[in-house]
């Protein structure tokens, strides 16, 4: 039994901890929301003639007695140049943005080139994934014809060895699986699919052992042997059979 | 967009169905080459023993007799193993032998002889089982056709029949007159037991569900009887006296009834008399010739010959009901039915045109199978595994019997006997 | 019972009624036989027959066809003489009837039956008492001729009148 008052003073303490965190948690949060917004003064700004502050003025010296012509040619030079300046600028401006504009067109003709090219070379690429499908379908083929010739051979020689039992009817089937190496010898014999007869099923095994080996795998491709004949399934069914 | 896609499924599709049609190819293998199957049969090794009997020797008799074996010859083996472990599977392989068979004898401690056998396959290299049988010193034949029961079974999957026997008559004329004789043999001809000599004729032995009794047709009254006779203690009783015919016993599955023939009434009619009570009850009613009944397993079916539709043929007969039914419609002449253990196939005298063949029946399908091709044919009995089917036929001028596998794929004459030799009935499962 | 009420057993049944007043109900032929029409009349060697109790000097042999049990002209003829020495002189007869060895052995007893059956029918019809006659079959297994040829089996296909 615990002693109640430490076990308030637990609590107690307890409680200004979670007060003391939350109340931190939420100032600062209060604090850091609180911004102070600062008005921007508009300030309307008006051309003021100002009275002339009697100011300390500094004494200009004497002006000399203007040239009016003088001033007008100045000014109209000063205008001049100025028009100049503007015009060339305007030129200027002018060139570059006929530049610009001829940068750009090229650039436009380029993007255009580059998307023909890119059309034209995924074209081409497609066809030839389509050339190199078909290429493969047809090498698939031949392999495949290559495979049935051999398959045609083991066949034979399954058949060769099979001598059925007396209990053996027409409608029996079992199904192996023969596993070979590239020497054609056959190093496992089991049967997947039962004939439901064991006699039966025992003389479809001994058929494949007594085969033994298939001198003639030896000449296959590797690639063809792996592909079809590491291991190789076989039904038996007696079709010829008179019951 | 809609161009690619259509190209990238079709590849796909391609890549599909021609992947697909790789994972599924099978070799299939329809057609065989049945030949029969090499067995060896190592001598059996009788460690200092003596032993009348090559029991090795009545193995490989009984294996080629059935057909489905042939054995390698004893002087080509280059070792006679008499355990596995001894085995070297090359040597063997060599010979052409598929499987092997080894064995040794001991005594045991009741003064038994203990053969301890085992059957290795050579071509898969293993070692299918071991095994042994017991007997006493006369009973090397038993233990040897126990052997030879034990390999059939395991390498057929079917029951061996090589402890039955055969029950049969022989007739042999001696300057002028006739000598009749029942004998009983063990199922390959040996151990001929006589059961009863005459000068008059003996007919139709039957056996009865238990292997130790016959029930047959003796002449030796001056007319036809039926007699059962015990086969160990040879003691024989008279079952019927009556005028006319007294023929074809046929013992019920529950060996306690006898169907048979008697014309008392008239004409060849079946009836069925009670053992224990030696009730006849009458079982066919009708003027043509009722013959050669057979029982069914059920008990309660007989299978018979009759001429009643004009030519012999098979009928059924309800025991119970009395109803009969006509089974054969193909050939001229159908007639003595046995029948097979699966209960469905008929092994019967059987003729088209002129000859008689034995042929097997399918109650079934209705199919006939002629399984001879030899022109006499006649008193067909059916293994009682149903592998092969005992028959008469004459060979010259001179009856023997020969057997025939029920698929007609074997076929063997048996060893011939002084005289002829007619009527074979084989026995039943023998405890 | 149950009965197959077919044509072909109608047909037999009026036959046979039909037939019955005449020698023996006939066995339908359907064999492609060649038949031994020679036929050989007289001794059968094997067994010896007492001639000192016959009363007639008759044949005593009765031949058929194969698969019949018809009796032929001439047997009817030796049957006739028989008849009428038993009827003025009667003794008790024993008619034992055979097969060739061709079909199975416990039909061929019922058919050597039915042919010595055809020969006491046609004795009482005769007016020989049927008490005196009494039927035996061997059916094919006292054979008079060995041998697998049609003229062995012709001798084999008889009734003899002891």
């Amino acid at each position: 039994m615990r002693n109640v008052t430490s076990y308030s003073t637990g609590a107690l303490l307890s409680i200004i901890i979670h007060v003391g965190v939350l109340a931190a948690l939420v100032i600062n949060w209060e604090s850091d929301s609180k911004k102070v917004i600062i008005q921007p003064q508009y300030i309307e700004a008006k051309l003021v003639q100002l009275a002339p502050k009697k100011t300390p003025v500094v004494k200009k010296p004497a002006k000399p007695k203007v040239d009016r012509a003088k001033k007008k040619r100045e000014q109209d030079k000063r205008r001049a140049d100025q028009k100049k300046r503007a015009d060339k600028n305007k030129a200027e401006a002018k060139r570059l943005a006929e530049l610009e504009a001829k940068l750009k067109a090229k650039q436009e003709a380029k993007r255009k080139a580059d998307q023909v090219e890119a059309e034209r070379q995924r074209i081409e690429s497609e066809f030839a994934e389509t050339l190199a499908q078909e290429q493969a379908d047809i090498s698939a083929q031949e392999d495949q014809q290559v495979a049935n010739s051999f398959m045609q051979l083991i066949r034979q020689r399954l058949s060769q060895n099979w001598s059925r039992p007396p209990s053996a009817r027409r409608d029996m089937e079992t199904m192996i699986e023969i596993r070979l190496v590239p020497t054609g010898r056959i190093v496992g014999v089991n049967v997947v699919k039962s004939s439901g007869d064991l006699a039966f099923d025992r003389s479809v095994e001994q058929a494949a052992f007594k085969a033994e080996q298939f001198e003639e795998i030896k000449q296959l491709d590797p690639r063809l042997f792996e592909k079809y004949f590491r291991v190789v399934k076989v039904a038996f069914s007696p079709e010829d059979l008179r019951l | 967009m809609r161009k690619l896609y259509g190209i990238l499924s079709l590849t796909f599709l391609l890549a599909l169905s021609s992947s697909s049609a790789w994972s599924e190819l099978v070799i299939r293998v329809t057609q065989g080459n049945d030949k029969p199957t090499t067995v060896a049969v190592s001598p059996i090794a009788l460690n200092g023993l003596r032993i009348k009997e090559d029991i090795g020797a009545i193995v490989e008799a009984d294996l080629q007799r059935s057909g489905l074996f042939r054995t390698t010859p004893r002087r080509d083996m280059l070792a006679f193993p008499s355990k596995a472990s001894d085995v070297y599977f090359r040597d063997w392989r060599m010979l052409g032998s598929e499987y092997l068979v080894v064995g040794s004898m001991r005594t045991i401690a009741d003064g038994r002889y203990e053969l301890e056998f085992s059957l290795l396959n050579v071509t898969a290299q293993k070692t299918e089982f071991k095994h042994a049988v017991r007997g006493r010193v006369n009973e090397m034949r038993e233990l040897a056709h126990l052997v030879s029961d034990k390999v059939y079974q395991e390498i057929t999957g079917i029951r061996g029949a090589f402890s039955t026997r055969i029950a049969y008559v022989t007739a042999n004329r001696d300057s002028g007159k006739f000598v009749y004789r029942l004998n009983v043999a063990d199922a390959d001809g040996a151990r001929e037991k006589l059961m009863l000599e005459s000068s008059e004729p003996i007919m139709s032995p039957s056996w009865a569900p238990n292997g130790k009794e016959l029930a047959y047709v003796s002449f030796e009254t001056g007319r036809p009887a039926i007699f059962r006779q015990n086969l160990v203690t040879a003691k024989r009783q008279q079952l019927t006296n009556y005028t006319g015919l007294n023929g074809a016993p046929a013992w019920s599955p529950d060996g306690k009834k006898l169907a048979l023939v008697l014309s008392k009434d008239g004409n060849p009619e079946i009836y069925m008399l009670e053992l224990s009570t030696s009730k006849f009850t009458r079982l066919t009613r009708h003027f043509a010739i009722d013959t050669e009944p057979t029982w069914m397993s059920d008990g309660n079916t007989l299978l018979f010959t009759s001429d009643r539709g004009g030519t012999p043929q098979i009928y059924k007969l309800n025991v119970a009901t009395r109803a009969t039914e006509r089974l054969t419609f193909r050939g001229n002449y159908n007639a003595r039915p046995s029948l097979a253990p699966d209960g469905r196939t008929l092994a019967l005298v059987h003729r088209e045109s002129s000859t008689f063949h034995i042929a097997s029946f399918d109650l079934k399908t209705g199919r006939m199978i002629e399984l001879t091709e030899t022109r006499l044919d006649e008193s067909p009995t059916v293994a009682p595994n149903g592998a092969m089917v005992m028959y008469a036929t004459k060979q010259g001028d001179r009856g023997v019997l020969a057997a025939v596998s029920l698929d007609a794929g074997v076929r063997y004459v048996l060893p011939a006997k002084n005289g002829d030799v007619r009527e074979p009935a084989w026995s039943p499962f023998l405890q | 019972m149950k009965t197959s009420f077919n044509k072909t057993g109608l047909a037999t049944i009026l036959f046979s009624m039909v037939l019955v007043g005449c020698s023996s109900a006939p066995v339908e032929e359907t064999s492609t036989d060649i038949e031994d029409t020679s036929v050989q009349t007289g001794q059968v060697d094997t067994s010896g027959i007492d001639d000192s109790a016959m009363a007639s000097s008759a044949d005593t042999v009765f031949y058929f066809d194969f698969d019949k049990a018809l009796l032929k002209p001439e047997s009817r003829a030796a049957l006739l003489e028989h008849a009428a020495a038993l009827s003025s002189n009667p003794r008790s007869v024993r008619l034992e009837g055979h097969a060739d060895e061709r079909g199975t052995r416990e039909y061929n007893m019922a058919l050597g039956e039915r042919r010595a059956n055809a020969v006491k029918e046609f004795l009482v019809l005769q007016g020989v008492s049927g008490g005196l006659i009494e039927v035996i079959s061997y059916g094919e297994e006292r054979a008079a001729s060995f041998g697998s040829n049609d003229s062995a089996w012709g001798l084999n296909r008889r009734v003899e009148l002891k």
